[in-house]
């Protein structure tokens, strides 16, 4: 008799959220599946790797993280040319520079430069803003604008801010990143919310990433459960695809500063592990990760 | 289910201050409006007192008292039903080896919030379903309203409500609740029985078709399939 695997099959699935418009466009999530069961059913999209850039010139980077990049980490577009060559499937542009605690610079300078980087790159951008509720608004509201159409991943949108960004996002034809602090009910008020100003195809959860040593057990279990209530659950506001900003919070441990092999292995056991707990997009620092974990992605390791 | 209204409690500022200034008549006044809603006893809760067992037992049984247990130990709220019995069975042979009968006891299942460990509030209706069988001439109460603490206040009542439906359909005998809520009081008068049927209906596992119901049945059928774990809590469960 042949041995039949037992399989299981769910009622749930991810939602399929395009970012990017035309050529460059990257889809992820639109799984029926849990991460990596590829056995078990239909992943539309396997899980894709950003590398990140920002616009205050790497400031409070560790040498060795930005070597790679260090001839043009002033000028952001190259710097997101260079992390497309490679071969980053998107580039994630933080606005660091817009801080209030720090350069505070104005909303219109950095929606010209997104406009200028999404133009000039091949791949789709996420824009993350500096986490300044208030600040973010007026940011992202001007990017959402100045880049009308070009379907940026856009956030992070809060409980306190996210009517205002959702809107600019909504009438702008982009996609919002929801993010919570590490916490599941709180995850779906959020997305709850979102969903009275945006479809589902529009929304990527960001519920934290903490690094491995720094609280990375509890991203991983949130991400690990929001994937099992969406899609072995069918629950119909915890079905988008999750995005896990860890590249910078690895590199900012005192291990990673510390040391460049321990900062390599810090990044990459970080995103394997959120990778494995759910993560559809992972936004990482350094181009050598950014190679491994694609490997891994496509089940070379 | 008999209701203990708990209005009366250390944490209200108003209770601290009228204990304070020793303020018979705030507390009268708290009192006689508990009653008139109605009550059938009132919880006095004035901050806690001496942990000394076998002490307060013997006082129990001299005084002719009865005795709540909890299922809490000393490692905090059990995690779930095995838990919860393990404890209850040994701190209620504990209160018979002091002479304290099964029918002077009250056992409290702890209650905690749906906020908070979502998990928790379908163990707690476990164990009261399955109480009786284990220790047969006990009561029970619970602290209703911890079930909504965490949750914004304009929706506390209908976890609160729809929660004492569910524990009651389990054979819960009493509850520490809130009695100034009238439809709470109605409900457990046996009114509004399309409510309660349709929360009965979710509990036996029914695919309850929600379309045609007016709002108000429909947040309670949502309530209800959050209490029951079938979905997700978060604090916007009634909008979606």
């Amino acid at each position: 008799m042949q041995y039949k695997a037992p399989l299981e099959t769910y009622t749930g699935r991810v939602k399929e959220v395009t970012i990017g418009s035309g050529r460059k466009a990257v889809r992820v999530g639109g799984q029926n599946i849990l991460p990596l069961h590829y056995f078990e059913g239909a992943a539309a999209n396997r899980c894709v790797v950003a590398l990140e850039v920002d616009d205050n010139g790497a400031a409070g980077w560790a040498g060795h993280v930005a070597g790679p990049y260090k001839d043009v980490v002033h000028d952001p577009l190259k710097w997101a040319k260079r992390c497309m060559e490679m071969g980053a499937d998107l580039v994630c542009l933080h606005l660091e520079g817009t801080d209030p605690q720090g350069a505070n610079k104005p909303a219109a300078e950095a929606a010209a430069l997104v406009k200028e980087v999404t133009g000039g790159l091949d791949v789709p951008l996420v824009v993350y803003g500096c986490g300044d509720d208030k600040k973010d608004i007026e940011v992202l509201t001007a990017v959402a604008e100045a880049c009308k159409g070009e379907n940026l991943l856009i956030g992070p949108a809060v409980k306190e801010n996210y009517e205002a960004i959702a809107r600019a996002v909504a009438e702008n034809g982009h996609c919002i990143i929801a993010q919570t602090p590490i916490d599941i009910n709180l995850e779906k008020e959020l997305n709850v919310k979102l969903l009275k100003q945006l479809p589902p195809e529009r929304i990527v959860i960001d519920p934290l990433s903490s690094a491995l040593g720094y609280g990375m057990e509890y991203s991983f279990t949130i991400m690990e459960r929001s994937r099992q209530v969406g899609v072995v659950y069918g629950d119909m506001a915890m079905q988008m695809p999750i995005i896990a900003d860890l590249g910078r919070e690895c590199w900012k441990t005192n291990q990673a500063r510390a040391d460049a092999e321990q900062g390599m292995l810090w990044e990459s056991i970080t995103a394997i592990s959120l990778l494995l707990a759910g993560a559809d997009i992972l936004v990482l620092r350094h181009p050598d990760n950014c190679r491994l974990l694609k490997e891994a992605i496509e089940g070379k390791l | 289910m008999i209701l203990i209204g708990e209005n009366i409690h250390i944490i209200s500022r108003v209770v601290s201050e009228a204990v304070r200034n020793r303020d018979a008549a705030a507390i009268q006044a708290l009192a006689t409006a508990q009653a008139q809603a109605g009550a059938d006893y009132l919880d006095l809760n004035l901050g806690p007192a001496r942990r000394d067992p076998e002490a307060v037992g013997s006082w129990l049984v001299n005084t002719n008292t009865q005795a709540i247990i909890s299922v809490i130990t000393d490692l905090g709220c059990p995690p779930d039903v095995d838990a919860r019995v393990e404890s209850i069975m040994e701190t209620v042979a504990y209160a018979s080896g002091l002479g304290i009968s099964n029918e002077d006891i009250f056992v409290d299942p702890i209650i905690l919030p749906v906020s908070a460990d979502q998990k928790q509030v379908r163990e707690a209706l476990e164990f009261v379903r399955i109480l009786a069988d284990l220790l047969p001439g006990v009561r029970s109460v619970v602290g209703l309203s911890n079930i909504s603490n965490g949750t914004p206040a304009h929706l506390r009542g209908i976890l609160n409500r729809t929660y004492m439906v569910m524990l009651e359909k389990y054979g819960l005998y009493s509850a520490i609740a809130d009695v100034l809520d009238p439809e709470l009081v109605e409900l457990n008068r046996g009114g509004i029985k399309d409510i309660r049927e349709l929360i009965h209906g979710v509990m036996e596992g029914a695919q309850v078709d929600t379309s045609g119901l007016p709002e108000k049945a429909r947040d309670y059928v949502k309530t209800a399939r959050v209490l029951m774990g079938d979905a997700l809590y978060s604090h916007a469960w009634l909008e979606s």
